[in-house]
């Protein structure tokens, strides 16, 4: 028993010795070390970190990617660890370099294709095989793990692909389940098929607690909403030149004391913004420079007057199939029908945000600063009177 | 008879020397006092407090795992896609060769596919309170 | 024949004959007088309770007001549905006012439902995808004493947490009329900007907003278009009010004057003013820190040295907040590493070490054992 374990123990050293030898050799011109063609995004930026993945953790230093001296001296890496990943590594990367075998076929087929269709049938079938190719990628698995996803480079499939997944996985089911239970959908659209992260602040705020992105469904105070927000629309799918974006912030809950009910207000409405995977928000430079020319609706911070209850600020973006004209869209900013906005203007929802507010004592003066008159007070006792 | 019981007596004394021997007393612990305290220590400790630690890796050697199993995911995927492949492969020549057989002589394909004659259905087996150690078996033939 | 005898009683007589049952002979019937009068009486069926009123209050298209009990009932024989709710009885109840509705719900089809449509023209369940139909019900204070008084109610936790956020509000306006005045000091003194009290103030308190957004992660690029915006969109509000009359003058003046300063001065990581410099001055006078720090590297320092060390990662406009925290990790950390030369002394005898050496057992991982080594304190920053 003891001679055959020592039998195969030999053996398998002597497979990895030979394969360890062969990966000396190959590793400078495997297809993850060549970035001729592939984007030099897809490198681990920091060398020390490369360096601990690529060769032996130096007991003596320690791994780069633990800050503390002490804690980073006391690692002891797993036996063996750094010879199996070699050979994972190299075959991995045979498997990677068939892909980009099968891509190179592909573009050439893309170049001598007559339809658009085609050309786009094509051009899906290589961003799969791309994503496949680097998705167990150690570089890429690595940058995607620690890194924060502001530091992705969205024009790489592969990074969509597990941004969109992360996505899925939280961000998606808090933005759904808000927007589900806030009962914004049917109240403003009646539903929603997500294909976007819409991400929201309001980065005027001096305050830290008010300036980071909002939690979908967040009750905030009127001061920290007073400046027309930053909106970061991620696509996931491949934008090729640029999509044209519709926003829009309404309050289905602004009263109505004439049918005792409530009316949709218009509180923001921007078109015609272009984005794409790359530069995809719309910030205060955007506004600063273009924001004239986007906005069809300025900005009016929603306003709840005492004893309202709390309002929704439900922020919708769609897709526009063609450059709309901003004229047509501006009207009387009460009263406004999301659902024949939509629908005249042929918009494809994507996405929604929404947050909350109701009455404190910062609503006066940001109706002030608006030039809005004084806001109604309500009794406090909800009264019984019918709907009209 | 004298000689028998010698044998007995023989035998008697083998089967004490390995069963346990009865002592008179207190018995003194076969541990060190030390030892049974980490013992009974261990003993009121749940089964898992006493599971090891995990491990606690550096992203670096967390990616180099992962790696490493995603190269053996994607092996043992190959392995068994070219096994498939074999399967495929062998039952579209079997059925070939069946359809063949059947246009050609209909009769052999009769006999090729003839359904096995059990000897002794489980039918005979006589209803009992628990299942049977044996397996049943179909047909049965007696040792020569 | 013992074992015959017991079985005897499990075996079913044939024909009655043999039966332990069996009576054969007509002449030992014996008559038996049952009783005709019930002695006492029996409990069973007694506990019979009156009607407990069950049933439906409130009739389909009755008019209900809140609170109004429409069905009675025991388990749920019919569903709550829109505008009513259960009772720990199962008792339904409208919250609104509006007119009762019994329907089935495409989503449950084996229930009934009850409901309050709050129109009489109205159908339930409501269409699934079309907006809920809503009433407001506050009515509006018009005398303007009694409105006053109600917006100015509190809340108990607000009105608890006045003197707190009133000392935040005050100590935080300190701060920044503080902050502010030194800026515009400085801008004037050291930097000789030549601008009227309201520009300077301005520009000020740009400078003010700029450092708090660094603070909260802005990058500075991105804190000083802010800034600008926060300006520039306070007098865009101002020109909607009518109090400024051109807008778009007044935007390219406060912007020109914005970008005027911003190439003269600039915000520091330390939160300091100072001379503005573009990309390559920076450049180069990070290569000329570098040179000076260089001796500094891989040593143990004195106190003296740790101050120079300091001020030179500190200069004004050369790094970045994230730049110096990587340069003091590289020339100050927080514990020498070992590799530094004279930062580990071997062979001290551990009972009585030298002055300003800490003695520490650590393990040698070549020798598989632990060992004694000394580190002067000068390690530790």
């Amino acid at each position: 028993m003891l001679n055959r374990t020592n039998l195969t123990r030999a053996r398998s050293l002597r497979y990895l010795a030979s394969k360890r030898f062969q990966s000396t050799e190959s590793s400078s011109t495997g297809i993850w070390s060549d970035f001729s063609k592939r984007s030099p995004s897809l490198k681990l930026s920091n060398p020390a970190i490369k360096k601990n993945i690529f060769d032996k953790i130096d007991p003596s230093e320690g791994p780069a990617s633990i800050q503390n001296y002490s804690r980073r001296l006391a690692y002891h890496s797993i036996n063996e660890i750094d010879d199996t990943f070699k050979v994972a590594y190299e075959y991995l990367q045979e498997q990677s370099a068939e892909k980009y075998q099968q891509i190179e076929v592909l573009e050439k087929q893309v170049a001598q294709a007559q339809s658009e269709t085609e050309v786009k049938e094509l051009k899906d079938r290589i961003e799969a095989l791309l994503v496949e190719a680097e998705a167990s990628n150690p570089e890429v698995l690595y940058n995607t793990s620690y890194l924060s996803s502001e530091d992705l480079d969205k024009s790489q499939p592969v990074y969509r692909q597990i941004l969109k997944e992360k996505w899925e996985a939280f961000d998606l089911m808090v933005t759904m389940q808000r927007l589900e239970q806030l009962h914004v959908i049917p109240d403003t659209l009646p539903t929603l098929d997500p294909k976007v992260d819409v991400k929201v602040k309001f980065p005027h705020n001096l305050k830290d607690e008010f300036s980071s992105w909002v939690t979908p469904g967040e009750i905030l105070p009127a001061f920290a909403v007073s400046q027309p927000p930053t909106i970061r629309i991620q696509e996931f799918e491949r934008v090729d030149q640029e999509q044209l974006y519709t926003v829009v912030v309404v309050n289905p809950d602004t009263p109505d004391l004439a049918t005792n009910s409530f009316s949709t207000t218009l509180q923001y409405g921007l078109a015609n913004v272009p984005l794409n995977n790359v530069d995809n928000t719309i910030s205060t430079s955007t506004l600063l420079t273009q924001g004239d020319s986007y906005t069809f609706q300025h900005y009016i911070p929603l306003t709840p007057e005492k004893n309202a209850q709390n309002q929704r600020a439900c922020l919708w973006v769609f897709r526009q199939a063609k450059p709309l004209a901003l004229d047509a869209l501006a009207g009387p900013n009460t009263h406004f029908d999301i659902r024949t906005f939509v629908e005249t203007n042929s918009l494809n929802p994507v996405g929604a945000h929404v947050w909350r507010q109701h009455f404190d004592r910062s609503v006066n003066d940001v109706r002030r600063s608006y030039g809005l008159e004084k806001g109604k007070v309500y009794h406090r006792v909800r009264q019984a009177h019918p709907v009209i | 008879m004298f000689k028998t019981i010698w044998g007995s007596d023989k035998a008697v004394a083998s089967v004490a020397a390995t069963s346990k021997i009865f002592i008179r007393g207190k018995q003194k612990a076969a541990m060190t006092p030390s030892t049974q305290r980490i013992v009974n220590q261990l003993s009121a400790l749940s089964a898992s407090r006493k599971q090891p630690k995990l491990l606690s890796l550096c992203n670096e050697d967390l990616i180099k795992n992962r790696t490493i199993t995603n190269a053996w995911n994607v092996y043992k995927r190959k392995l068994f896609q070219k096994r498939d492949e074999q399967f495929e492969k062998q039952y579209n020549s079997i059925k070939n060769a069946m359809e063949d057989l059947k246009q050609t002589s209909p009769e052999l394909f009769e006999l090729a596919n003839a359904k096995e004659q059990k000897r002794f259905p489980l039918e005979m087996r006589i209803p009992t309170d628990f299942p049977p150690n044996q397996p049943w078996v179909y047909n049965y033939a007696p040792k020569k | 024949m013992s074992f015959l005898k017991s079985i005897s009683g499990l075996i079913r007589p044939l024909n009655g004959q043999g039966s332990i049952l069996h009576t054969s002979s007509l002449n030992n019937i014996t008559q038996i007088r049952t009783a005709t009068k019930k002695v006492s009486g029996s409990k069973t069926n007694k506990n019979d309770s009156a009607g407990r009123r069950l049933g439906p209050k409130a009739y389909e298209g009755h008019y209900v007001q809140p609170g109004q009990i429409i069905m009675r009932q025991r388990g749920t024989k019919i569903h709550p549905g829109e505008n009513v709710k259960i009772g720990v009885d199962h008792t339904i109840y409208a919250v609104e006012p509006g007119y009762v509705r019994f329907y089935y719900n495409p989503f449950h089809p084996l229930r009934k439902y009850v409901g309050v449509a709050l129109k009489q023209e109205l159908k339930l369940p409501t269409p699934h995808f079309s907006p809920r139909v809503r009433r407001f019900g506050y009515v509006e204070l018009t005398d303007p004493v009694k409105a006053q008084q109600e917006e100015d109610r509190m809340s108990r936790k607000e009105y608890e947490a006045q003197s707190e956020l009133t000392n935040e509000f005050l100590k935080s306006e300190e701060y920044r009329q503080n902050v502010t005045k030194e800026f515009a000091q400085s801008l004037k003194d050291e930097f000789s900007i030549d601008l009227d009290e309201n520009k300077l103030q301005v520009v000020a308190h740009r400078f003010y907003e700029i450092s708090q957004l660094v603070k909260n992660g802005l990058s500075l690029e991105e804190a000083k278009v802010q800034a600008s915006y926060n300006h520039i969109y306070n007098i865009e509000l101002a020109a909607r009010r009518g109090e400024v009359s051109n807008f778009e003058e007044a935007k390219k003046e406060n912007l020109s004057v914005f970008n005027d300063i911003d190439n003269k001065v600039q915000l520091d990581a330390q939160g300091r003013l100072c001379k503005y410099l573009n990309a390559q001055e920076r450049e180069s006078l990070q290569q000329e820190i570098s040179t000076k720090l260089a001796p500094f590297a891989n040593r143990i320092l004195s106190k003296e040295d740790k101050k120079t060390v300091t001020n030179l990662i500190e200069t004004p406009g050369a790094y970045t907040t994230s730049e110096q925290s990587l340069l003091r990790e590289q020339y100050l950390p927080e514990i020498v590493p070992w590799t530094v030369p004279g930062s580990v002394i071997e062979n001290i005898d551990p009972e009585n070490p030298p002055k300003d050496v800490v003695v520490q057992r650590v393990f040698d991982g070549k020798t598989r054992s632990t060992k004694v080594i000394g580190r002067p304190r000068d390690i530790v920053a």
